[in-house]
């Protein structure tokens, strides 16, 4: 039976064996060197403190805005700041951002949606639609407000990105429960007496918990994107302190003298976008049994 | 159909009620004002300007006559450009932003739907590659990057452009490519899928067989069936370009509304700021529903109860 040829797949499409294989090992090998790149970029900022050789706001004016050299690896800024230690401490702040802001976004988006999928009929009808409102809002327009007018804290900032974010969250969740709840085994634990409570957070969410983390893998760069958004408008960290964002808008002023205040905060923000947009995808992939691989 | 466009303007009002109700309780809730400088002004003279435009008024009062000056389409006076008005403001920055809008989207549509089918015709080639290492620098370099080094490049290293403001096409070229650029990433994209999908359909095959040239079958048949997740990607894109419209303006210097809006913010220019995020708000009421209705024009399987 095996033997009997496949009818020919039209040629606009038609991948050898071969082909898929090769374009499967350079997805893995990209991937593990996204993850390579992320982990060291992440460790680095993380551990910044010891590995920085200067401080963030040790100001050299004597010495000003020097290109790249033994002492300084990236150079300094207009104010002679070593711009390596200035983007170690900046990511810091940069992924603890994203992090946080993804959290907050998971926290509202997962409770939202499972409820809204679980209640079901009116209630989810209404809570959708809500949340259809929202989308239909210009919402970076309010986080610009609420940051100018109640001071740009890192604590609003967090909150304020947060807020953007759980809407996608809440409909993938909400989703993938309708799709689960009427499954065998919620019946299987409704009629052993489990409440709406345990059913949702025994049950339910834990067989969705591989699409939180991947669209929680993509919402991280977002929230860093639009932290350096802000920032580039002046509303998000404020100086002395630095993020990735308040760096490449700073060097952005200055890029036809100093050209390197912008190239290497701008690589190292690319690389880390890239890599979390790339993990994601794939964690995506491999978690959508429908998708197709290609 | 005019009963769906009715009911849709029923819906939106209270919609833009509510915005301007959020947006002025937000701003009135915080401390500081329009008036409170680090310039100190005399006592006297800030309780007079404050009299002038109301606002030693209870808080609901000046709600209450904020909303019967919007009902008329009254946006009222700016406190930071006291000659002028919001609806002038407005009037005045709103084309601009616009222009520049309007053709960073025709550029994404005119570069990422071509580019789209091509990938997907010579899957795996060339082209595909290319568009795909394309949307790699699109997801990962954000448009505040992307907008100083086409600036360096193109205006100050080459001289091909001038590197700000706006009025004259040249002027108009390093925006609209700065802002449309990631659009069309995510356009050829979604194109580029959708077509993988669409060319594998019955009805491609029935074309096929009836011998329409492949040219035909790639750009009509296809891409009209391809087309239906570009068209409703257009709705958040309009609320993502009037966003990014606000950083390119800065970026180029150019005064259009996005400009306005950050700095009457900075300045808690309390009148200008609720004018312009209602403006915003209704302005992508109507684009969401616009969309909406080429979505059912293209798919006429699509039924709105």
């Amino acid at each position: 039976m095996a033997a009997i040829a496949q009818p020919p797949l039209s040629p606009a499409i038609g991948v050898s064996l071969w082909a898929m294989a090769r374009a499967r090992m350079l997805r893995n090998r990209l991937m593990l060197g996204c993850m390579a790149a992320l982990g060291l970029i992440v460790l680095a900022s993380l551990f910044a403190p010891w590995i920085a050789p200067y401080s963030y706001e040790q100001i050299d004016l004597a010495l000003g805005a020097s290109p790249p050299s033994r002492a300084h690896w990236f150079g300094t800024d207009t104010l002679g700041r070593d711009l390596f230690s200035r983007c170690l401490y900046g990511g810091r702040i940069s992924i603890a951002v994203g992090v946080v802001g993804t959290l907050v976004s998971l926290l509202i988006g997962v409770l939202y949606g499972s409820l809204a999928g679980y209640w079901g009929g009116h209630a989810d009808e209404l809570m959708m639609r809500f949340v259809d409102f929202l989308y239909s809002l210009p919402y970076l327009f309010l986080v610009i407000i609420l940051l100018v007018f109640f001071s740009s804290s890192i604590v609003m900032l967090f909150v304020a990105l947060g807020l953007v974010q759980w809407l996608t969250m809440s409909r993938i969740v909400r989703g993938q429960t309708l799709s689960l709840k009427n499954s065998e085994f919620v019946q299987a634990a409704r009629l052993s007496g489990t409440g709406s409570l345990g059913i949702l957070f025994r049950h339910l969410l834990p067989n969705m918990l591989g699409a939180i983390v991947a669209y929680g893998t993509l919402t991280v760069p977002q929230v860093i994107l639009q932290e350096a958004f802000l920032s580039f408008l002046g509303l998000g960290v404020q100086p002395p302190q630095s993020s990735w964002g308040t760096l490449i808008a700073d060097g952005a002023g200055v890029m036809g003298l100093f050209p390197w205040l912008v190239f290497f905060p701008a690589v190292i923000l690319a690389t880390v976008l890239f890599s979390l947009n790339f993990l994601g995808d794939g964690l995506r992939d491999a978690l959508d049994p429908r998708s197709q691989q290609d | 159909m005019t009963k769906l466009i009715l009911r849709r303007i029923v819906v939106s009002i209270p919609v833009i009620f509510l915005v301007a109700t959020t947006t002025f309780f937000i701003m009135r809730l915080a401390p500081g004002g329009p008036f409170l400088s680090e310039r100190a002004i005399p006592p006297e003279i800030l309780a007079n300007l404050q009299a002038k435009y109301g606002l030693d008024q209870p808080l609901w009062v000046q709600y209450g006559r904020y909303l019967r000056n919007l009902v008329q389409l009254d946006l009222g006076p700016s406190y930071k450009y006291p000659e002028r008005t919001v609806n002038e403001i407005i009037a005045e920055g709103f084309p601009v932003s616009l222009q520049l809008g309007a053709s960073a989207l025709a550029f994404a549509l005119f570069l990422g739907i071509p580019g789209g089918v091509l990938a997907a015709f010579k899957h795996g080639g060339f082209i595909d590659r290319l568009t795909m290492s394309v949307i790699v620098i699109g997801i990962s370099v954000p448009t505040f990057v992307l907008g100083p080094l086409f600036v360096f490049v193109f205006a100050l290293t080459l001289y091909w452009f001038p590197p700000a403001l706006w009025g004259t096409w040249d002027q108009m070229v390093l925006p609209a490519v700065t802002l449309g650029l990631p659009y069309s990433v995510y356009i050829a994209r979604l194109t580029r899928a959708e077509m993988l999908e669409v060319l594998s359909q019955d009805y491609i095959r029935t074309a096929r067989a009836k011998g329409a040239s492949e040219f035909r079958i790639l750009w009509k048949h296809a891409l009209n069936g391809a087309m239906l997740p570009v068209v409703s990607f257009l709705g958040p894109a309009v609320a993502d370009i009037t966003t990014g419209s606000i950083v390119v303006e800065k970026i180029f210097a150019i005064p259009g509304l996005g400009r306005y809006f950050v700095e009457s913010a900075f300045s808690r220019d309390y009148t200008t700021v609720l004018g312009t995020v209602v403006f915003y708000a209704t302005l992508l009421i109507v684009a969401n529903l616009v969309v909406d209705l080429a979505y059912k024009f293209l798919d006429p399987r699509i039924e709105y109860q």
